[in-house]
């Protein structure tokens, strides 16, 4: 199965199984993670899944609607890999990336 | 919609407060309907287009309800003329700066211990679980004492600050005149209270909700009356509207027990189980909004200076958006709570209801997996917002 790592917020990581289909944020919950808070579920209304993605996959990610751009305004954390993991449909094309779960504010 | 309608009398009449069946088949003809208060938007994807919408208004805010309830003028509605949810426009975008610093959700996520120690205090304070009212013994203690920790007040003082909250909105929330004098001694009572907070915190500030006030105040971000008025809208608004979406939640998830083997099946999964209950079951039945201009939605035009009702109950059950609307289903696509509202007309403490119910759906799934009701449960529906009336469980 096709798998991505997450970063805690110690700096240690975990392989998770991803399953195409399902959103980043739903892998890392999914995954027992529950230290990505998500608290909307994963309609994009509230930023407590702040990820930032690897570099070099950030290009290969959808591009950001406005309210997810609103929401990661409000983070002191954010970087120009910063994204909602609930934005993020896992494909295979994403095999092997990496997500940082954002430091607290 | 079937066919374009711009005029009320060629649309479906709907009650404000329809059964879903009845919703169901006005949704049939038409996404939007007319009834006494005005449009009522019955579809999803419509009620979030007009939630989201940039033109929208909300009218002049809150005192149209305040006038419904006779709260028209004196030292009462000169108090609510002050908070947030009665203006609009610039004033409205100033009022809120605060509340968003208070309650951006980065903020609100640090609460999470904070919410869980509190949620497991009020368990272990239940002394026969095989007979628990849900309602006084858990959902009206966990946002009481969340405010009480947030303002630094001790928890002995959650019986005086749920009697008072409990009685400033829900006589206007349900249009009850009857209890509209208690509301105002209940107002003037918690004013008072939060007076003597504020002042003892400005000699000696520390991270609580009252000292960030105070120093949203030292940075001119309010003035100095201002900081009260505010501390009015978290005592008025952080904790009723959560208990009885607490209460919703909880009758929602246990009146059909595959709905809770659900979630205990996937205990990761509490957020999305708040949410799904949000869209079944909401707190705000309606979001009510108004038109400065005509506006077009979709492909109906509204006329200027009307209410356009967005119904959350309709729109929750909304067949083109939800596959089998009346199923609790934790796979479906994420979709906005429409109770929370949208732009600068969005619920500020959202992220806090949500923390709130989706730590209890988690705590109480892992502590207590067998909980269930021990009698049918009580609810009511309003046409502004629905009540957890009784709810009794047994824990094991």
């Amino acid at each position: 199965m096709a798998q991505i790592t997450v970063v805690m917020r110690d700096g240690s990581e975990r392989d998770l199984d991803a399953e195409p289909g399902l959103s980043v944020m739903e892998i890392i919950r999914e995954n027992g993670v529950d230290e990505l808070l998500a608290l909307c579920g994963g309609c994009c209304s509230c930023a407590t899944c702040h990820v930032q993605v690897d570099p070099d996959f950030v290009s290969r990610l959808p591009p950001m609607n406005e309210d997810e751009n609103d929401l990661l305004d409000s983070s002191n954390h954010r970087t120009s890999a910063s994204r909602l993991a609930c934005q993020i449909p896992f494909t295979a094309e994403l095999t092997g990336m990496r997500v940082r779960i954002a430091p607290e504010d | 919609m079937s066919e374009s309608h711009n005029a009320p009398e060629e649309l479906p009449r709907i009650n404000p407060v329809a059964t879903h069946s009845e919703y169901a088949e006005a949704r049939r003809k038409s996404w939007v309907a007319a009834s006494e208060r005005g449009y009522e938007i019955l579809a999803f994807d419509q009620g979030l287009a007009v939630e989201t919408n940039k033109q929208v208004d909300v009218g002049g805010g809150f005192g149209v309800v305040l006038d419904q309830v006779g709260i028209t003028e004196g030292r009462f509605r000169d108090e609510w003329e002050k908070q947030v949810i009665c203006h609009d426009d610039d004033e409205r975008e100033r009022m809120r700066k605060p509340f968003e610093r208070l309650l951006r959700p980065q903020q609100v996520a640090k609460l999470q211990g904070t919410v869980r120690e509190l949620i497991h205090g009020i368990l272990d304070d239940i002394e026969d679980p095989t007979d628990v009212e849900f309602m006084k013994q858990f959902a009206d203690r966990l946002p009481t004492q969340l405010f009480c920790k947030l303002i630094s007040a001790p928890l002995e003082m959650e019986g005086d600050i749920f009697r008072i909250t409990s009685q400033i909105n829900p006589p206007i929330l349900t249009f009850d005149v009857a209890g509209i004098k208690a509301s105002e001694e209940a107002y003037f009572e918690g004013l008072e209270l939060m007076r003597g907070f504020i002042a003892a915190r400005r000699d000696d500030l520390n991270e609580d909700f009252t000292s960030e006030l105070i120093r949203c105040e030292q940075e001119g971000m309010i003035r100095p009356d201002e900081v009260e008025t505010i501390a009015m809208s978290l005592l008025m608004a952080s904790m009723d509207n959560t208990m009885h979406q607490l209460g919703l939640t909880f009758g929602t998830l246990l009146e059909d027990r595959s709905r809770w083997e659900a979630v205990l099946a996937k205990p990761t999964a509490a957020p999305k189980a708040a949410e799904e209950t949000f869209r079944m079951c909401p707190r705000f039945t309606t979001i009510q909004r108004h038109t400065p201009t005509e506006i077009q939605i979709d492909d109906f035009t509204f006329p200027a200076d009307k209410w356009l009702m967005v119904s959350t109950r309709a729109c929750g059950r909304d067949e083109k958006k939800f596959e089998d609307p009346d199923e609790f289903r934790l796979d479906r696509p994420a979709a906005r709570a429409l109770q929370f509202g949208g732009n600068q007309y969005s619920c500020l403490g959202a992220t806090m209801a949500r923390l709130e119910i989706s730590e209890s759906i988690k705590i109480i799934s892992e502590r207590y997996p067998g909980i269930r009701m021990i009698e049918p449960w009580d609810y009511e529906v309003g046409p502004l917002v629905a009540e957890c009336k009784k709810l009794r469980v047994s824990l094991v």
